[in-house]
């Protein structure tokens, strides 16, 4: 009898169950800093009493805030509704880019370059340097495994050194993959990751006909993009300005985008570089972080800075640019357009550095300039750091043991950040993701700990840096992230709606 | 502004059995034949438009083949025929060429079932339901009228082949499996360029047999508009009035993405689901990534509604920011979302270019204030149910500087 009664009493006072979730001190400064997000996405911001009552079973039924967690899936109500079909919708959403297989397929075709910059000794040869092209064989090879892939959306990116050293590759390349696609009907994008110092007509009129894409190199104003990027003539600048507009006549204004190195030297100026963009009226911007790769040890030291300078860096360029769009410029930052995705909608970006499971191998593919294919152009730095680890095999072998090889499965062993130590309880692993080839570039160990790593400080830094905006930032902040989201312009997002 | 009836009363003779015919006109049948319908027709499907004055000039017309004739005024002279015909319309408007009317012996009303170049034109399924909906403007009724089936395979066959939209409609369409199959599978073989647009409270689908079934038919213009009244089960399992409707719905809506169907979400404003509309709009987005549209659409105050009436109403100002947090977030995000049913001077300039004119020809009414008002011709205006119970303190007519402050927003 009085068995009885206490089940009747436990099951009445649980009448709801916790489905998972992780949660994380946001250090706002305000009540609700508490975020809440659940296995799949969801997020919402409480208050401490929120959260213990939450973990208390002491959320009253009916209140907006127990409907609340009930709609995102922070709880459910045995014998009521099954939320596992939703659940489950989230996840496949979320996950959606496993259903394919690599879409970037990068062809180093040269290493040659007419640069000597400092944070990329190691991954050029000289102008007149040979050995250092990928050679017919391997190229068709490549080609071959590109076609293995079942990814109905394919972009094909040139990189170097600078590849229009070795055009004549390219060309054939992209012929070859034209080709084939009257057969495979793939949805393709050439992209020729380049200086724009070699442009030719012939490069454009080829250009033109193929609808390729360029994407070029632009550190900021005169100064810093000539300091970071030294050649004999010190015109790299001027010369890479002028490609810009001619790329611009020939194919249209955004036929050519740019990314930017960040130097130790830039970390000082993001208003300089950020203003370099709007002169050339580019519409996004990209401010990651050095890569620890191209380095070589004796510069690293100069070059390379602590990631918390960067993020000091990221907030005042994100401020600036946040001012400048609410005056009518369109201008995104790349990296936060990608994490705001993975944080206002149900998708994944899918970008490479933001999967979980890793992106390296499995979305991208590096075919080397002498035959060996990487699961990323990091890994493919490594080797010419003296770490020949990350290599897949050769572009000779047939996709299938490429990604069944002995390194991709380590990689993916140590690349969901579901499971691994540090991210499987932090409350930004939905929008982050794992990066095995960088911790096993500093830290030796693909799993790598999160304490020390350059990786998670940065997405994490980010991560909360977003959403501290997106839960506090007036409406105009919200507009322009908004704009962001979708490539629309400010004045069209007239009102952010819903915060969610 | 005057609204089209969907039937009127005509005087008929000799007209023994219930009939679906064409009216066509004479120049249509001499020029066109039998190729006017659709389907597969027989003279005797046809009714021609006859006016007294071409029935005078020439009488032998009285001998073709036809179901019937129709005078569409009062009947000059003798009519020399033991053929069904019907003259003196009460309405002379609403049946016009080109329309499938129905007709019963011994009742003079004539129902139109099909208005040529209408894009409201509806297949009624059943007036049967498995849900009772506080605000439904059909209330269900537990009979058997699977004779709709058969009625509705027979008007696809005389409807034109233009292209226009279709709607299918009840009651719950899917409680006639078998027949509603049929009929979206002749659609798309007698009307492939018809869009077709399904209301359902989408809880049958739950069965995943249904997914082979739409893959099968595969049709390409066919889309669902599926109610779902919250973002809990509690607060739509008591719009809907049926225990485990929400998660049969949700159910339902994911086998027919499986399906790879057009998914349309509506949801009903009023007391009970304009709360939490904001939030309702979060977890459309989330959960349902795949539907193509999202309908708020203003509430018909006819049926159950009248009977819910507290439970119910809200004025729309009351919820316009509700509506607006809505209306936004979906906008922002890619989802189009479209506002139905609420005139212009209830909602803020700002979300006009959200609002559609949505209310069916035949039942949209302008009350006296519409007159006068720069915009009515932009407006949805209101049902023809409507009345003063259900009137917002809000409606004014928009002077015209009003009005292009709305059209201005609209760009
Ligand atoms: S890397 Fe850092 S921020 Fe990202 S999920 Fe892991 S612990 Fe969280
Ligand atoms: S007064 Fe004007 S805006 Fe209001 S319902 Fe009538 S026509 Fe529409």
């Amino acid at each position: 009898m009085w068995d009885f009664a206490v089940t009747l009493i436990a099951t009445d006072a649980k009448h709801y169950r916790l489905l998972p979730f992780r949660f994380m001190r946001m250090n706002t400064g305000h009540d609700r800093d508490i975020l809440l997000t659940s296995d799949t996405g969801e997020y919402m911001h409480v208050n401490d009493a929120q959260l213990r009552a939450l973990s208390y079973f002491d959320v009253q039924a009916s209140t907006h805030f127990y409907k609340d967690l009930l709609a995102r899936h922070f709880i459910y109500e045995p014998g009521r509704h099954d939320p596992f079909p939703e659940m489950a919708a989230q996840y496949r959403s979320r996950k959606d880019f496993l259903f394919q297989g690599p879409a970037l397929h990068l062809f180093v075709v040269t290493l040659r370059c007419n640069h000597t910059c400092q944070y990329c000794q190691v991954s050029r040869a000289p102008l007149g340097g040979s050995g250092h092209d990928l050679s017919e064989a391997d190229a068709q090879a490549a080609v071959d495994r590109l076609f293995e892939s079942n990814a109905p959306a394919l972009t094909v990116e040139f990189q170097g050194g600078e590849p229009l050293l070795a055009f004549e590759r390219v060309r054939q390349i992209v012929e070859w993959v034209v080709d084939r696609n009257v057969v495979e009907q793939r949805d393709i994008q050439f992209v020729i990751t380049t200086t724009l110092h070699h442009l030719t007509e012939e490069i454009l009129d080829f250009a033109e006909q193929n609808r390729i894409q360029f994407s070029t190199s632009l550190d900021g104003p005169a100064p810093l993009h000539n300091a970071n990027r030294p050649t004999p003539s010190r015109d790299s600048y001027e010369r890479t300005v002028k490609g810009i507009q001619w790329v611009r006549e020939r194919l249209g204004h955004d036929a050519v985008s740019a990314l930017t190195t960040l130097t130790s030297r830039s970390l000082e100026q993001p208003e300089a570089i950020i203003d370099e963009y709007v002169n050339q009226s580019f519409s996004s911007i990209s401010l990651r972080p050095l890569s620890p790769y191209g380095f070589a040890t004796k510069s690293a030291h100069r070059l390379d800075y602590p990631i918390e300078r960067y993020l000091a860096f990221y907030k005042k360029a994100l401020a600036y640019l946040l001012h400048i769009n609410q005056q009518g410029v369109y201008l995104s930052e790349s990296y936060t357009s990608l994490l705001l995705k993975n944080i206002l909608t149900p998708f994944s970006s899918g970008y490479v550095d933001l999967r979980s499971p890793a992106g390296a191998g499995t979305a991208a593919l590096v075919y080397n300039y002498d035959g060996y294919v990487y699961p990323s152009d990091e890994a493919r730095m490594l080797l010419e750091m003296g770490e020949d680890g990350l290599r897949l095999g050769t572009v000779q072998q047939p996709l299938s043991e490429l990604l069944g090889s002995t390194v991709m499965n380590a990689l993916l062993a140590s690349g969901v950040a579901e499971a691994l130590p540090g991210c499987s309880d932090c409350a930004l692993v939905p929008y982050c993701g794992a990066d095995p080839v960088e911790h096993y570039a500093r830290q030796a160990d693909p799993i790598g700990h999160r304490v020390f790593s350059s990786f998670c400080k940065k997405n994490m830094g980010l991560l909360k840096h977003i959403f501290g905006l997106l839960c506090d930032g007036d409406d105009n902040v919200q507009r322009v992230l908004l704009s962001w989201l979708n490539r629309r312009s400010y004045n069209d997002v007239r009102f952010p709606g819903y915060r969610g | 502004m005057a609204m089209l009836r969907k039937d009127t009363h005509f005087e008929i003779h000799h007209l023994n059995e219930p009939k679906l015919l064409k009216v066509i006109t004479l120049d249509e049948f001499i020029e066109q034949g039998l190729a006017v319908c659709a389907g597969s027709a027989e003279f005797g499907d046809l009714l021609l438009w006859l006016p007294n004055e071409e029935r005078l000039r020439s009488p032998h017309l009285l001998s073709l083949p036809v179901g019937g004739f129709l005078i569409p005024e009062p009947l000059i002279g003798d009519f020399d025929s033991m053929r069904p015909h019907l003259h003196s319309p009460k309405d002379a408007d609403v049946v016009q060429p080109g329309d499938v009317i129905a007709i019963t012996p011994g009742n003079a009303m004539v129902r139109v079932l099909y208005r040529r170049g209408s894009d409201s034109n509806l297949l009624f399924m059943t007036d049967r339901c498995n849900s009772l909906c506080l605000m439904c403007s059909q209330p269900p009724k537990d009979i058997d009228d699977r004779w709709h089936i058969e009625e509705n395979l027979r008007l696809i066959d005389l409807m034109d082949s233009d292209e226009e939209n279709l709607g299918i409609s009840g009651g719950e369409p899917t409680l006639y499996r078998d027949g509603l199959l049929e009929i979206l599978a002749k659609c798309k073989a007698v009307l492939p360029q018809k869009s077709i647009h399904v209301l359902s409270n989408g809880r049958l689908f739950q069965d995943p047999s249904w997914i082979a079934a739409l893959s099968a038919i595969s049709h390409p213009q066919l889309s669902w508009g599926i109610p779902l009244y919250a973002d809990n089960a509690e607060d739509h399992d008591h719009v809907v009035q049926a225990p485990g409707a929400f998660s049969e719905t949700l159910q339902g809506l994911y086998n027919l993405a499986r399906a790879n169907q057009i998914i349309e979400i509506r949801v009903v404003l009023n007391r009970l689901t304009t709360p939490r509309l904001p939030e309702l709009a979060h977890y459309v987005f989330r959960n349902l990534p795949f539907v193509r549209h999202v309908a708020l659409m203003g509430i018909e105050s006819t049926g159950l509604a009248r009977k819910n009436y507290e439970e119910l109403w809200i004025d729309p100002l009351d919820y316009q920011e509700s509506l607006s947090q809505a209306v936004y977030f979906l906008f922002n995000r890619g989802v189009p979302v479209s506002i139905y049913n609420l005139p212009l001077c209830l909602i803020p300039a700002h979300l006009s270019r959200f609002a559609r004119q949505s209310i069916s020809d035949w039942k949209n009414l302008f009350i006296d204030t519409c007159q006068q008002c720069a915009a009515v011709k932009h407006c949805s205006g209101f049902f023809k149910s409507h009345t003063d119970r259900w009137q917002s303190r809000g409606v004014q007519l928009l002077s015209t500087e009003a009005f292009s402050a709305y059209a201005r927003s609209a760009q």
